[in-house]
């Protein structure tokens, strides 16, 4: 495998297996910006977003037979690693400060919040649209859990529903992006250079 | 949550899972059951590629990060005192990466961790008896409070997470460690063992490994104690019970 930019994500986690740092190298160049962009989002703190992709990478280079190719993308699998090492330092008391001062200036209109979000946040025009035409309490509900960080419950005494509520319209909303995502064309797979 | 979760109210909680929006006490509960749920995992793969799909966009890291990234795969241990590199029995992986060929940094880091298996094979050891039945009987009589103290010990911002691997890096093990020395294991990917075999668990501290736990032949989260300057801590594979003195390699190992 001499042309790393040629080679799918699945063969570049075989050549990291290999110890092959050019291939680590090349997950980061088209993977890093993605899960920077979101730790960075959920952090909010650059500082903290680079020691996040730090583990996440190393943890790749160290553990790679983690990754199964079965199971979903290389880019979900290092975003879903970032955001719970991410999350797992948001929650923790190291960052709590940070936090309350984050959300202290932010706007306390919250419908405003989760609609800028939405705005701001996804990737590109058909996800937005997809996104838009979630049911509104769905939509929050994983908004708050994903790029907020906060638990199914916290979102529960956020939005003022029953907890039971919540976890039922987080993957129900989960679901209905899926469906919606595949309608619009939206495939799972992500372009990997 | 101390008791096992149904499949009808594991799947209620996936999409919350998937988004890491669960509270610690249910996160080990649901997790225990995803790891062995083909749906649930299958679910599980299919929320975590949405939630992907809706990741703001591309932000380019700094120019500096890929360097310190690089950097630490060069990283060798902490010092110990090593003994002359002797060779270790493969780890029996099955992974399906690749064979390991390491570069000339991490060359040095596999010589290091296997001088740290000859060292830890036949030096001094201490065995923490009482230590090791007190361990047992919590696990056996108390599990709703094990699973409470180990939901409590991930949580504690002041907790260390200890990452213990083969030399090959194929099998791995992590360990939580609270400031006051008391641990718990938390996740492996060890093979499980026959009924005559146990996983057994060691500190290194000096030139010495105590002994702080025998694992049973399943690793669970089994709660453990450690006082002084641990180094490392490693597993070995032993006879049901465990040993006084331990001459295997270790399965696995990781600095503190």
């Amino acid at each position: 495998m001499d042309n790393l930019r040629d080679a799918s994500d699945a063969a570049l986690v075989v050549a990291i297996g290999r110890w092959r740092e050019d291939a680590l190298a090349e997950v980061y160049r088209r993977h890093g910006g993605a899960a920077y962009a979101l730790a960075r989002r959920l952090l909010n703190d650059g500082d903290l977003a680079q020691e996040i992709l730090q583990e996440v990478f190393l943890r790749l280079w160290n553990t790679p037979e983690r990754f199964d190719s079965e199971r979903g993308s290389l880019r979900s699998y290092l975003l879903a690693q970032t955001h719970g090492r991410s999350v797992d330092l948001l929650r923790s008391e190291t960052s709590r400060r940070r936090r309350e001062e984050r959300e202290a200036r932010e706007s306390t209109d919250f419908g405003d919040d989760i609609e800028r979000e939405v705005i701001d946040l996804t990737v590109s025009e058909k996800v937005k649209e997809v996104v838009a035409g979630l049911p509104t309490d769905e939509r929050q509900a994983i908004e708050l859990a994903y790029f907020g960080g906060h638990t199914y419950r916290q979102v529960a005494v956020m939005l003022e529903a029953p907890e039971g509520t919540v976890k039922s319209r987080i993957r129900s909303g989960l679901r209905r992006l899926r469906k919606d995502m595949a309608e619009a064309g939206l495939g799972a797979t992500w372009a990997e250079n | 949550m101390g008791r096992e979760l149904s499949h009808p109210e594991v799947t209620d909680l996936l999409g919350a899972y998937a988004l890491d929006a669960l509270e610690p006490a249910e996160l080990l509960a649901v997790d225990r059951h995803v790891k062995g749920c083909q749906a649930c995992l299958a679910e599980v793969a299919e929320h975590r590629e949405v939630a992907g799909m809706l990741t703001p966009g591309w932000a380019k890291p700094p120019p500096e990060l890929w360097g310190k990234i690089a950097a630490a795969l060069e990283e060798v241990p902490p010092p110990l005192d090593l003994a002359p590199v002797i060779a270790m029995k493969p780890a029996g992986a099955t992974r399906t990466v690749g064979h390991p060929r390491r570069s000339f940094g991490v060359g040095i880091a596999a010589m290091v961790a296997v001088a740290a298996v000859a060292m830890i094979g036949f030096l001094g050891i201490r065995v923490a008896d009482d230590r090791r039945r007190l361990n047992q009987f919590e696990q056996q009589a108390y599990p709703d409070q094990l699973t409470q103290s180990v939901n409590a010990a991930l949580a504690d911002p002041g907790a260390r997470r200890i990452d213990m691997i083969s030399t090959d890096g194929y099998r791995s093990a992590q360990a939580v460690v609270l400031p006051d020395g008391t641990g718990y294991m938390v996740k492996s990917n060890l093979p499980p063992l026959s009924e005559q075999r146990t996983y057994q668990l060691w500190a290194v501290v000096g030139t010495s490994k105590i002994s702080v736990g025998v694992l049973g032949s399943k690793i669970d989260a089994v709660p453990f104690k450690m006082d002084g300057p641990v180094s490392a801590l490693a597993i070995t594979e032993e006879v049901a019970g465990g040993v006084v003195a331990s001459r295997t390699d270790p399965v696995v190992l990781g600095k503190v």
